[in-house]
Parts: structure tokens; sequence; C-alpha cells
């Protein structure tokens, strides 16, 4: 294998805004304020900036198709721009693109933001979601959401561990319940309320056995991060993150076309997973990890992935669940910012959140929701259906 | 039989709105109905899904957390009644109960509790 | 001489309640009160009479080799394009070979008993499929709406193996203009319904049977069966006193059950009729529309073979009540409905991909790999099957007459369906191939991991402001 980007790189500055639904907010100011807080945190000049990616999921009702918008509204010295768009992981693929150039020595300082603006569409939701394979799509797919997709992993799952439906929902609607009472802290999530279990079991189906709690939602806000090479971090500051790892896994839609996947797991996942361990020499991730932020779009997602990343044997992430090893004060807390659910997924932005709660528990600046002494962080980024995928994953650490 | 031991507490609360970041959903009417000489209680409650990622929904659905055992016979901390409900778990029981609400509410789902 | 060789029936699954209709308008026509009898078929949201011909004609080929087929003949009054063979959409629906020639046979109730007749007289020896359907549509609260059903037939005629040898045909064509549709008209028009009966359904039909029978010198005593076409509810049964039938020589006219499927009904009452014969039976077979069409049959030892399939009632049986009107009334577009700006929002649909891709949407052929024989859909230069991955080793593989089981589903209820929640899953195909459809023609509580499926032709969209039809496959429970 190759060497890999194990510190090589390190993030100097974050910023992220409030997520929600700003009516009263452009694509362009959200990306503006979280770029500001972000060279604030690093202490540069927006001319010390060597390249930029900038994520974005969609185009017409948010920013538009290119890098312009990104270089127009922070007014970026005619330097090398580039949008990334790969689902709901565009995120995490700006700060590869950043992160490789600086690893490459192409340049010193480069800067990934994530931005989505949805609500000028004029209905809930999000804008017709029928892109992949563009208008081949409307021939040739199902009439399908993400939520029937979800559901269809979560009844195979159930159904093959011979979990119940209700003790399914129940295990399941405890990682809501858990991400909800973290979000409640973070005063910068969408969703500042704690909700019980019960609240959670008596709502109704969006696809059973989907409820409304179990699913994300629409929000809309800005994430930037700005990276350096990892041996001159600390002339910026004394508490860098430190890349681990980097890795993407897309589908090649062997799951949905082949008789092999079990329809219990996302195989995306745990390929990627494999690789970012390797990269960042983590051979046991449910000892060595100290927390995560995972791709929880729908409750079962975050169930499926704590085995994908082999945080828990296959078929027993319900043992953990119940004995709280993934809440605030468990042994690897996910979602302490509140996740999807709770923070929001304004979809190009998304990655980027999660690394910025990294960032901000690993230099623990956390507060209420603090994790004790965490050194290592992952994200798990994801964009598609459990049958095909774009999957994005991360790992950092506040140590070279 | 092991269910008989089973029962849950049921909080009454309606009119109260419980968000999630996509929608909301509140619980505006209880009753009981009998069915095999045993009280069931029905919930009926109304959804809107205006802020999920993935579409715009809504509906009417019932709720049925089981055959009442006592009613109303205390409080929780938050002064809200509790009553103490026995799941209805046979499928058949199940498929009556959801036919008989569904001649008397129209609801698009009717929900068990296990 | 040519006879049928072949038939297949489809009747789509849903069914309303003429109490219903009845219910939601009688308060507008109580005259419709006496019809309010029974039950009639109702083509799904996603189906119309290209649709149902294509799963009559699909029916049929489950007992023959579609290589067999020279010509395809496709009848109905309610087509959707008028210009666009829709004959030509039908015969790749069916995956029959583009050298197969095709016709559209329309304009008059007697179209399918004329596509069949046309088929039945072509050259010797070759075979025709002939695929009927019609879903025609009557106002609210009319009698039309009362007595009109959906539904299609198909008949494959050729010199071999034939279950019903022809022994004569009979026509008489008149205008008679009793009911009638322009360019643009979305519901059937008629004139006095005595007139109707009186003038024309008495007349013609005893004419044209008459003319048949003189022709084989025959008398209506001869004839094990006799079937011709509806009219009103009673209407049918005053005919049978009129041509002198004895009760046992009525064919049922399925008006209680189905309604009356237009071009198609004849067909499906003379392929109700051989499924009840004997060999050596004499089956006459006569529509109404503009005149009328009689043929009269000689059943042959062959039809025994086929008996045991018992298709009709297959497709009596497969059904589901539409318990609302208002639902009835929106399934065929008479009903505006709240769509939103996301409902409203149609995407245009390229004509010029749907032709690079027409094996995979018209046809759904997909691959087998030739190294290692996994099949696969769609067909992609690269193989699906992470072992093999060998590059352009693709031969054509057809998968609408697979069987399958359904690997896992669900219902959603946020995706937007005219018949809510959408229902889709993972299919598992006998023989290899995976793929996700729309699953359609049944209800969420009827499906289960492992369920066997099959695969049916449907209209995906219709839209309307660019005149185009999207088709495709989708799943349903095996019928059998």
């Amino acid at each position: 294998m190759a060497e890999g980007i194990r510190n090589k790189v390190a993030i100097i500055g974050m910023g992220c805004t409030r997520f929600g639904e700003h009516w009263d907010r452009s694509a362009e100011s959200l990306a503006a304020e979280a770029f500001e807080e972000a060279i604030g945190d690093a202490g540069i000049d927006k001319k010390d900036i060597h390249a930029a990616w900038l994520s974005t999921c969609f185009d017409e009702g948010n920013v538009g198709k290119s890098a312009i918008p990104l270089a127009a509204a922070l007014k970026l010295p005619y330097i090398p721009v580039t949008r990334v768009e790969n689902l709901c992981a565009s995120g995490t693929d700006a700060v590869r693109g950043a992160c490789y150039a600086v690893a490459s020595g192409a340049c010193d300082v480069a800067l990934a933001v994530g931005v989505e603006k949805l609500k000028d569409i004029g209905y809930g939701g999000l804008p017709d979601f029928s892109q992949l394979r563009g208008i081949y799509n409307r021939q040739i797919f199902p009439n399908q959401t993400a939520p029937g997709q979800f559901a269809m992993l979560a009844n195979k799952y159930f159904n093959r561990y011979g979990l119940s439906r209700e003790e399914g929902k129940r295990t399941i609607a405890k990682i809501s319940a858990k991400s909800h009472a973290n979000g409640a802290m973070n005063p910068k999530a969408h969703l500042r309320r704690e909700v019980d279990v019960d609240t959670i079991m008596n709502a109704p189906m969006i696809a059973d056995p989907l409820g409304l709690f179990d699913c994300c939602g629409v929000t809309e806000g800005a994430a930037a991060a700005i990276v350096v090479r990892a041996d001159r971090a600390r002339d910026f500051r004394p508490d860098p993150l430190y890349v681990k790892a980097l890795q993407i896994a897309v589908s090649p839609e062997e799951e949905f076309r082949f008789q092999q996947w079990d329809g219990t797991h996302v195989e995306t996942t745990y390929r990627c997973g494999q690789r970012a361990y390797q990269e960042a020499g983590i051979k046991a991730p449910r000892e060595e990890l100290s927390m995560m932020e995972v791709h929880d779009c729908f409750s079962i997602t975050e169930l499926v992935t704590y085995e994908d990343l082999q945080i828990s044997p296959r078929g027993q992430a319900k043992q953990d669940i119940d004995e709280g090893f993934f809440d605030l004060n468990g042994k690897i807390p996910c979602q302490s910012d509140g996740g999807l659910k709770s923070f929001g997924h304004p979809i190009g932005a998304s990655g980027i959140r999660m690394i910025y709660e990294v960032y901000n528990q690993l230099q623990g600046k956390c507060g209420d929701r603090q994790i004790k002494d965490p050194r290592l962080g992952l994200t798990h980024n994801l964009g598609g259906f459990p049958a095909n995928c774009v999957i994005g994953m991360t790992i950092w650490g506040n140590e070279l | 039989m092991k269910t008989r031991h089973m029962t849950k507490a049921y909080v009454h609360q309606l009119n109260t709105e419980f968000h999630s970041i996509s929608g909301k959903y509140v619980l505006e009417k209880e009753f009981s109905m009998r069915v095999d000489g045993k009280p069931v209680l029905c919930v009926v409650g109304n959804a809107v899904v205006d802020s999920s990622c993935c579409g715009l929904g809504g509906c009417r659905y019932a709720l049925v957390p089981g055959y009442v055992e006592r009613f109303k016979t205390r409080k929780n901390d938050d002064g809200l009644w509790l009553s103490e409900v026995a799941p209805i778990v046979v499928p058949q029981a199940r498929k009556q109960i959801a036919r008989l609400i569904k001649q008397k509410e129209w609801v698009n789902q009717v929900q068990f509790w296990d | 001489m040519k006879g049928i060789i072949d038939y297949g029936v489809y009747l789509p699954y849903y069914r309303l309640k003429r109490e219903t209709i009845f219910r939601a308008m009688g308060w507008f026509n109580p005259a419709t009160a006496g019809m309010a009898k029974g039950e009639k078929t109702i083509a799904n949201y996603d189906e119309d009479s290209l649709t149902m011909a294509v799963a009559a004609g699909i029916d049929c080929l489950t007992n023959m080799k579609r290589e067999r087929i020279d010509a395809l003949h496709l009848a109905s009054t309610t087509l959707p394009y008028k210009e666009r063979g829709n004959a030509s959409i039908a015969g790749a629906a069916l995956n029959l070979s583009p050298h197969t020639r095709t016709a559209d046979f329309t304009g008059c109730l007697k179209s399918g008993t004329t596509a069949l007749i046309s088929a039945l007289t072509a050259l010797e020896g070759e075979t025709t499929l002939v695929c009927v359907s019609d879903s025609r549509l009557g106002k609210a609260g009319g009698a039309q709406e009362q007595l009109f059903g959906d539904g299609g037939a198909a008949v494959a005629v050729g010199n071999e193996g034939v279950i019903a040898r022809l022994m004569g045909h009979y026509s008489v064509s008149y205008d008679f203009p009793d009911q009638r549709r322009m360019d643009g008209d979305r519901y059937v028009r008629g004139w006095e319904e005595r007139w109707i009966r009186d003038a024309g359904y008495f007349k013609m039909i005893p004419d044209a049977i008459q003319g048949v029978l003189n022709q084989c010198g025959l008398g209506i005593n001869d004839l094990a069966k006799v079937v011709y076409a509806p009219l009103g509810m009673k209407d049918h049964m005053a005919m049978a006193k009129r041509l002198g039938l004895k009760s046992q020589q009525i064919q049922p006219a399925l008006m209680d059950s189905v309604g009356n499927t237009g071009s198609a009904h004849p067909l499906l009452m003379l392929i109700g009729a051989l499924e009840t014969s004997r060999p050596g039976d004499k089956i006459l077979a006569v529509s109404f529309g503009s005149g009328s069409d009689a043929l009269l049959f000689e059943v042959t030892d062959e039809i025994t073979a086929f008996q045991s399939k018992n298709k009709l009632n297959t497709n009596l049986e497969y059904k589901g009540e539409l318990e609302n009107y208002t639902q009835y009334l929106s399934f065929k577009g008479m009903l505006p409905k709240e769509l939103g700006i996301r409902g409203e929002e149609v995407a245009p649909t390229s004509l010029s991909l749907y032709w690079r891709e027409q094996n995979a949407v018209l046809r759904l052929v997909g691959a087998r790999c030739k190294a290692c024989g996994t099949p696969q859909f769609p067909k992609d230069p690269v193989c699906i099957n992470p072992e093999c991955d060998a590059l352009d080793q693709m031969e054509d593989y057809p998968f609408s007459d697979k069987t399958g089981m359904l690997f896992t589903y669900t219902a959603d209820h946020l995706a937007y369906s005219e018949d809510p929640p959408a229902l889709y899953g993972i299919v598992d195909f006998e023989g290899g191939g995976r793929y996700w459809f729309d699953i359609t023609d049944c209800r969420l509580e009827s499906l289960k991991v492992g369920k066997p499926v099959q695969m049916t032709f449907r209209r995906r969209y219709l839209d309307q402001g660019r005149s185009v039809a999207g088709y495709f496959w989708k799943a349903m429970p095996f019928k059998g």
C-alpha cells in the first residue's frame, strides 16, 4: 500500500455557522461567515491561501455550478478554486482535495469550504434528487427516496439478527435520543431539543420501520477548514489537528446489481473503514478511537456504521447502544455535537461540520458536551443509499 | 402468559407538538373502545413532514398503546397522567382493532405498541 | 386452414364496485341505480391500453416461443399515441424481433375482431400475435362510467398447434354513429341507448351471425358457445332470446365482474369459451361497433393442454378493491390534484437517450457475461461480478420473462406516488441478476421478503405537456 497521508497535513483553523433555516441569508453570506471564523481561528490572512475547494451538492436554488461563487463571495484573489460534488459526502471530498494539495507540496495553505442553501425552492424537502444517472434516472430507477432505501436496510438488519420490530425500533430510537441530548447542548445546532425514547416511538412512520425522528432534515449552513503542512502547523497554533487518514470509497453498485450483498450493512463503509484504519495505523478501533462523528442521516445508518467500522461486532451494536457505549460519557461518544439529526445536514457542509466537532473536541473547547481527554477522532460521511453510495472518512489526532 | 405481565406506562399528553428535525407531530384525541370485552386505548395524531431531507408529507394516524389495565391512576414528575397498558401483540387482534379504528377515524396508519 | 394457437388474458388488479360509483354520483344521476351491481376492472394509475395489451401478450407468450411470431396486430380504440407506432412500442415490450411486422387497428369496437380476421387470413404459414385492449372513459355519473371496464386479451394465430380452427368469418360494416370520439375527446359520446340497442345491436349482430352460419352451412343449434359483445347490463340476455340460444350456449358477458372492455371484450369472452370447451365444439365470436364481425371456430384436440392454466379465472381472482371513487377519478386523470411545486416540476424526457437505451427501457434486456455467465441489468461494458471483471463480454439477456424473489422492499410515505405509499424493492432474478424496481398491483400487507414476483410493463409517467408517455418495468406479485 502507498504511504498514505497520515501526519502529512494539519488543520490550523476552522469555522462553522449556526445551522438551520436561514431565510434571510444567502449561500455566499454563510460561506463568508464560516470562512471569516476559520481564518480568524488560524490567525492568517486571505492572501496566505494558495488554493481552495468548494463543496456543494445542489446546483439550482443553491450557488449554481463551478467554483466561481466561492471566489466571488470571498473575493479570493485569482487563486485556484475547485468545486467538488459527491452527494452528501461532498464536504469530506473538499477537505481531501485541500489536504492532498498541501501534502503534494503544490501549495502551503489550502482552504475547504462547504455550503448548502436549500430554502429558495418554494417547497419543503430537498430539490428533486434524481440526478444519479442524470436524465436516464427517470427511465430506469424506481420512484425512491432515501428513507425507503434505509428502511429496507433496517428491515433486513432486524430480520437477520432476530430483533423484533419493537426491539429494532427502540434500539435505533435510543440512537436518536442520544444525539438529540448532545445537540441540545450545542449552540450552533439546528434543533436543540432533548427527545425521549417514547416520544420517538410514538411518532408516525415515514418508511416503515423508520419514523419521523429517524430521519434527518433540511438545514442550511456552511463550514470551513484551513490546512497546512503538518511540520509547519505549530507555527500557526499550539494545538493543530493532524490528519491520520483521509479516504473516499465509492460503490461499484454490486450491492443492488449482483446477488452477493446481504442487505444488512453498508459495504462501502466497511471498505472505506478498512482503508482508513490501515492508513492511520489503527489496529483496534474500539480501543483506540476517542470519538466519532458518523453520518446519521437515518438512525439505522448510525447503527450499521458502528458495525461496518468494526466498533461493535456484527449484529451486536444493540448491546453497545443499550450499555451507553456511544453516549457522551461512554467509551466512544458518537455525535457529541448532535449529528445530522440535531446539528443538521446542510449537505455540502456536513463533512466539514463533522471535522469541526472533532477539531473542537480534541482542542477541549466544547464546554458542556466536552468529551474527556480525546486523542483520536473519526468522521464518516455518506452520500447516497446503502446499496450505492459514496463514503468519505477522516481520522484526526492531536499528536504527530 | 408472559404478555400478561408486560404492561407499560402510557403518558397522556394531548395537544403538545413534538418536533424532530424533519417535521412534527401532535396527538389530538384519545378514546377507548371495547374489543373482545377489553378496553383498548387509542390515540389519534397528526404529523407534518415539512422539513425532511427527502420530501414532503404528513399523515393522520392512530397509535394503539394497548389494553387498558389501569387508567390514569398516577401522575409522572411533569404532572402528566399515566395509564398502565398491555400492548397488543396478537396479529389477529391487531388486524381487527386496526379495522375498527379505520371505520371510526380517517387515518393513514395504525401503529401498535409492542 | 389457420386457427388460434395460443391465448393470453390481462385484467388489471383494481376493481371498483358499481355501488361505490353510485354512492358518489347517485345524487346527480339516480337513474343509474339499476346498474349499481357487481364490480368493474380499473386500470391502475400506471397502466394504459398499451401496457394492458402487452400484459395480455406476455400471458400468451408464457406458452409459446416469441421467435415464432412474424407479425403483431395491436387493436384498441384508446391507444396512447396518435402518431408514433403503438404496436412498435408493444412489439419491443414483448421483446419481439424488430423484423416483426406491426400494425395498429383502431377506430371502432370491432377493431379487435378485425385484427383477428386479418391475422387469420394473412399469408399461409405466418404466425401473428393479436393483442387487444381498451380502457374507455365515461363521464362522471353517466351510464358509460358504470358499464366500461378495462382489460386486454391476446390471441396467437398460426398453422401449427391449432387449438381452434377458423371455419368462416363474416362482417358487416355501417356508419352506425352510436358512439364516437374525435381528436382530443377523452370521453365517449353516445346517442339514445334504446336506439342503439333496437336499431343497431339487435340488427347487426344477428346479421353477422346469419352471414357466417350460411357460409358454413350451419344452424345456431350447431354451436356449443356463442360469444357476442355486451351492450347495457341486460341487453346481452335479451339478445340471447332473440337468437334463440339455449342457456348453455351463452358465453357469460362478464359485465358483473369486469365491465365492457370495448375492442378486447369479444376476445376476452372467446378465451373464456375456449377454456371451458371440448374438442369438436363450434364457437362463434361476434363483435359490435360500426358494424359487426363474426368468426366461427372449431375447437381441436390441442385445447386440453391449455385449459389447465385457467387464465381468465386467474385474472378474475387476482384483484384488490379500489375503495374511493375519488381515487378512481384520480387514476383516470379526471381529478386535478394539488401536486405542490415539486409535483409540478416535470423533467423532460430525452428521446435520443431513450432510443439508445431502448433495449433496457422497453425490452428489459440486460446482459449475460460470456466469461462468467452472470446475468446483469442494465448492460454495462464491465462485468458486475467482482471476481470476473471481464470487459466487453456481454450478450443480450432478457429479464422480462424471468420470475424473481423480493430481496427486500419498503413502503415509502415520502416518495411522490399516485397511489401512496410508494412500494419498491430489490429483486433477485431466478437464474441470476439483481436490480431495484417499483412494485405495483398489490398492497403492502401482501409483500414479504422472498415473495415470488414477475415483471410487468408499466407507464412510469405521462408528460402531457410534451406528449410523452414514459414506460418501464415494475415488479408485481407472481400471478401465475
